[in-house]
């Protein structure tokens, strides 16, 4: 893959790229490092890329390895199971000056795993491919995740504006 | 777009079986004003869900940074490369001025060691024949040394001349 057509097919996923790392980090300085971190792997790979099926998801993979080993680094008695599935709670400062509308405080009642899956899919865009590698799972259990997680939602929604609670 | 295909877009994407483009056609649809009054929670959470994305952007340019970071390894490479060219054209040359110079040496004609006759005994009476040439010369040279013998006498004879000299000397005095 040459410079050029690097730049045009491998670049424009660094939006994306850059919320996952920030749905698992937690906070923009590490995900902006290990977004670095991942382009000089990927740029160092890119005699391989047409060779493989999904940039994507093998981006993803990679990303995914960069931001447990930044984890690990930043709280090294953590419990490593804990992170093969998620990282923190981005949340917590996530546009901590915006105020906490329904919707949002709906969503964050959800599990943690099913929050994460929900908000990778409907915010930050991701494939199930994409999803699944991130959370150790198979498409169709992601595909159930959110399928629960999307009804709650709805139903939780649906009593807070038609019975006004 | 239709009433019911966006209940049947709703259905899917509720079962979790919509495409990334399903749902960007309910997110549009969803926040478009002036809706009827009907599935107001799905309004609110698509809103919601397009607001959330634009508040999550990355706070610099993505893009950009990444270029510029590709740009600067690129930059590096092709200065690996260069020198590596470089590097290895400086070799070659070492080599070829090596290999010219062994070439020239191992092809030197030995003039010097070299046999011009064939046949030993012929080889024997031509250098017979070479020294005694030479040895003729000599002696036809040396014959004519025998006259220096006269001048040494003539000398002899000159050096009584310096007694005179002493003796008119001694007269001075």
């Amino acid at each position: 893959m040459t410079k050029e057509e690097f730049q045009k097919e491998v670049i424009p996923l660094g939006d994306k790229m850059y919320r996952i790392a920030y749905r698992l980090l937690g906070n923009s300085e590490s995900a902006k490092d290990v977004l670095q971190e991942l382009y000089l792997k990927l740029w160092e790979k890119r005699s391989d890329l047409r060779k493989i099926n999904s940039i994507d998801a093998f981006a993803c993979t990679i990303l995914k390895n960069k931001c447990l080993d930044k984890l690990r680094l930043q709280k090294p008695t953590i419990d490593i199971e804990v992170l093969k599935t998620f990282g923190d709670n981005p949340e917590a400062t996530f546009d901590q000056n915006e105020g906490i509308g329904e919707v949002k405080k709906v969503i964050q009642m959800l599990p943690e795993r099913q929050r994460i899956i929900m908000q990778m899919r409907d915010i930050d865009g991701c494939t199930f491919e994409e999803i699944a590698l991130l959370a150790d799972t198979s498409e169709n259990n992601v595909r159930v995740q959110l399928c629960i997680a999307r009804k709650w939602v709805k139903e939780e929604l649906m009593k807070v504006y038609n019975y006004g609670i | 777009m239709e009433y019911n295909e966006i209940e049947k877009l709703l259905n899917r994407y509720l079962e979790g079986e919509s495409s990334l483009e399903e749902e960007a056609l309910l997110k549009e649809y969803f926040s478009k004003p002036g809706l009827p009054d009907y599935q107001n929670e799905m309004k609110e959470l698509f809103g919601y869900l397009v607001e959330a994305k634009v508040e999550s952007a990355p706070p610099y340019d993505v893009t950009s940074e990444l270029n510029a970071l590709i740009e600067k390894e690129w930059k590096k490479e092709s200065a690996g490369r260069f020198r590596q060219v470089y590097a290895w054209a400086g070799s070659a040359a070492a080599v070829l001025v090596i290999a010219f110079g062994l070439f020239q040496f191992l092809n030197k004609p030995d003039t010097l060691a070299k046999d011009t006759y064939k046949d030993p005994k012929l080889a024997y009476l031509e250098t017979k024949h070479a020294l005694m040439m030479v040895s003729r010369v000599m002696n036809h040279n040396t014959a004519k040394l025998k006259y220096l013998a006269k001048v040494d006498e003539s000398f002899e004879q000159v050096q009584k001349i310096a007694e005179i000299d002493k003796v008119v000397n001694s007269l001075k005095k």
